[in-house]
């Protein structure tokens, strides 16, 4: 993940078991980070991809459930979200320094994963897993459930400040605020008890100058959005179809309803979806396109 | 074809192999298809972690995690792929479900849970220190003394591929007459655990408890001080210490930051610091030589020459990093097979954390029924040490340290 996480408990409890708990939580992302770091040559997803065209690797129930969880997200963006894109991230110069001309092989149809023998397989030697679009997600939802466990009411965390996830309200009642973009007149997201995801290209750019979020249809960057963003319960989730949303540029019928979602489409217009999304989002100039 | 510098920098790590590396091999990894089963006990923050790593070993299978906490059993679990959860040893034990254990429960359990585990006949893996008192210690070495299995504590220190490969600099001389050694660690956290159950609080937080812990000197200064016991070959006599609390006023007895000085028979000291109130530098050992020093980061190692040692011809072509006035020469593992590859930089910084190389000790060992990386009778004269700063720390007085 790489990249600042900031926690706020607001609580009356007192300031050491906070932060205990706050310590907690970070450890979990912490540890998450050296679990699904594509850069770290210890991490199990460095594991997986040494074996990859050989042999199955083992994994633990934690990384299963990710690994189960993504293949669904997958099935659910029509293929738009795939973990499976480390090589080509790698030839584009996302990974260190861009690679030859030639079009490695890539994507989830080269994942088979064994949920009896708990156990995954990337059936091609060319092919790389790179948690990087769901990652921070995942990690601030099992953070978010450790405090949870340990008392914690009221707080908000973000990672990077593209994965926020609340639990429940700010101590005044009132749900947390975040802008959805650092523009003056992009909307703000209020949440309680819910995640918010945006990706956009220019997150991170290469040395050509392409935006890091790859369509798996076409294996290049995508250009289908300035900004996709999702609101949902599980950060992890929102994490997976803001990027989905960005690669589409549209919000998909397959997408549930509950999920709230918005996109700064290349026009400049900012466009919301789903049953809650007038709640959710607020402010800017979505008001007049709700 | 190979260009010039390409085939000095194969030709470099074949004469460092010839000068200065007696020993291959730095990375003892167990048979893939030995599947020993390893048990589990202690589901906490150093239980998961043991299992993460216990996870990414071919050569080993979690079998069971024991924790008498069901919910840190259960998140134990989480960390294995089809474990099966106790909450007692002795079930765990009885049930036939595993070969060996790996011990992580709070130090001053160590004694009663290992000998249980020695007793029942399974290679047994203890957490480092070994234990909170000498006299616990002795109870470990003397059950080990009748073990069946392989009995292995956690000083990560003697598994550490880098720390082996600086050791053989140290012992060929090339730091020549030591001068003082120094050590620290850092690390801005409140040593804290929090619990869902207020019940727990206590025994969740033992390291905050003066009846029970080391203390920063003890728990992390064992580990430390016994990597310069292992580069020595001695032990100190005798250690001075003081404590303070710089950060975590919350109510806490035992100091947040700590300082001690060990004093060798001849006059050689180590330096030790520890904090929790601040993370410069973070955790380190250093050997000062007439010749070199060599700096040891967990996962890296560096050597700094001084100006007027001689010069062996391979670290010409090393790779070197600046620490502001100071050039370091990068200790890698396995240089000659990487710098014969072309893949020397790629060798910087341990893929792996310590601990990963600790228990691959520890499960091979088992496996192949070879003596552990470290005894028991090793950490029990490391925890002897340690014991001894944490009590300097706490009394203010000058402790002598037997061994």
């Amino acid at each position: 993940m790489g990249t600042r996480f900031e926690l706020l408990i607001a609580s009356d409890g007192p300031a050491h078991d906070l932060r205990a708990a706050g310590e907690e939580a970070l450890d979990v992302i912490c540890d998450w980070h050296n679990r699904l770091s594509a850069f770290d040559k210890g991490s199990i997803v460095n594991l997986i991809n040494q074996h990859a065209g050989e042999r199955a690797v083992r994994v633990d129930r934690d990384m299963l459930d990710l690994l189960i969880a993504c293949s669904k997200w997958d099935e659910e963006t029509g293929g738009v979200f795939d973990i499976a894109l480390g090589s080509l991230m790698s030839q584009l110069g996302f990974r260190g320094q861009a690679g030859s001309n030639s079009t490695p092989a890539f994507g989830m149809s080269y994942l088979e994963i064994n949920e009896e023998e708990s156990a995954v397989f990337v059936t091609h030697p060319e092919v790389r897993l790179d948690f990087g679009a769901v990652a921070k997600g995942w990690a601030i939802d099992e953070a978010c459930r450790v405090l949870q466990e340990l008392g914690v009411t009221n707080a908000l965390l973000h990672g990077g400040t593209s994965t926020a996830k609340a639990i429940g309200s700010r101590p005044d009642g009132q749900p947390w605020q975040v802008r959805t973009d650092a523009e003056t007149d992009a909307p703000v997201v209020f949440l309680t008890d819910s995640a918010l995801s945006v990706s956009a290209p220019r997150g991170r750019l290469n040395e050509a100058g392409q935006g890091h979020v790859i369509d798996p249809r076409t294996g290049e960057p995508t250009r289908g959005a300035q900004l996709g963003g999702a609101a949902v319960y599980s950060a992890a989730e929102s994490d997976a179809w803001s990027t989905a949303l960005l690669v589409l540029g549209e919000r998909p019928g397959s997408m549930r309803d509950e999920i709230a979602s918005i996109l700064h489409t290349p026009a400049g217009e900012w466009s919301l979806g789903g049953a809650s999304a007038p709640d959710v989002f607020r402010g800017g100039s979505t008001d007049q396109k709700v | 074809m190979k260009n010039r510098r390409e085939f000095l920098v194969h030709a470099a790590g074949g004469l460092a192999a010839a000068a200065v590396l007696p020993e291959l091999g730095f990375v003892r990894l167990p048979d893939r298809s030995a599947g020993l089963r390893v048990g589990v006990i202690g589901a906490g923050r150093q239980g998961r972690t043991i299992l993460g790593e216990l996870t990414k070993l071919d050569g080993a299978e979690v079998a069971a995690v024991c924790d008498i906490d069901e919910r840190r059993m259960q998140s134990g679990l989480r960390r294995s792929s089809g474990a099966e959860g106790f909450q007692s040893v002795t079930e765990m034990l009885s049930s036939g479900k595993v070969d060996a254990v790996a011990i992580a429960t709070p130090t001053q359990t160590h004694a009663d849970v290992a000998k249980e585990c020695i007793d029942a006949g399974v290679h047994t893996y203890i957490d480092g220190p070994l234990c909170n008192t000498s006299e616990k210690c002795q109870e470990i070495v003397t059950a080990a003394r009748g073990a069946k299995g392989v009995v292995a504590s956690g000083l990560q220190g003697r598994s550490n591929p880098v720390y082996k490969l600086a050791r053989t600099f140290f012992r060929s001389d090339s730091v020549r007459d030591l001068v003082g050694m120094r050590a620290q660690h850092c690390q801005k956290t409140s040593w804290r655990t929090p619990a869902s159950d207020p019940a727990r609080e206590k025994a969740l937080n033992w390291r905050l408890d003066p009846e029970v812990t080391l203390g920063l000197a003890g728990e992390w200064g064992t580990q430390q001080f016994d990597v310069f016991h292992w580069y020595t070959g001695r032990y100190p006599v005798k250690v001075t210490g003081s404590g303070t609390i710089r950060l975590h006023d919350d109510g806490r007895e035992i100091a947040d930051t700590v300082a001690c000085t060990l004093t060798y028979e001849d006059g050689a000291t180590i330096q030790y610091e520890a904090t929790l109130a601040n993370s410069y530098e973070g955790t380190y050992e250093l050997l000062r030589g007439t010749n070199a020093a060599i700096k040891l980061g967990w996962s890296h190692g560096w050597m700094f020459k001084e100006a007027d040692a001689p010069t062996q011809g391979w670290e010409v072509y090393a790779n070197r990093q600046q620490f502001h006035n100071d050039e370091g020469i990068t200790l890698i593992a396995d240089a000659t097979k990487l710098a014969s590859q072309g893949k020397l930089k790629e060798g910087i910084g341990l893929p792996n954390p310590a601990l990963y190389y600790t228990l691959a000790d520890f499960v091979a060992a088992a496996t192949n029924g070879e003596a552990p990386a470290c005894s028991v009778e090793e950490a029990a004269r490391a925890t002897a040490v340690g014991i001894a700063a944490h009590q300097a720390v706490v009394s203010g007085q000058e402790q002598s340290i037997s061994v």
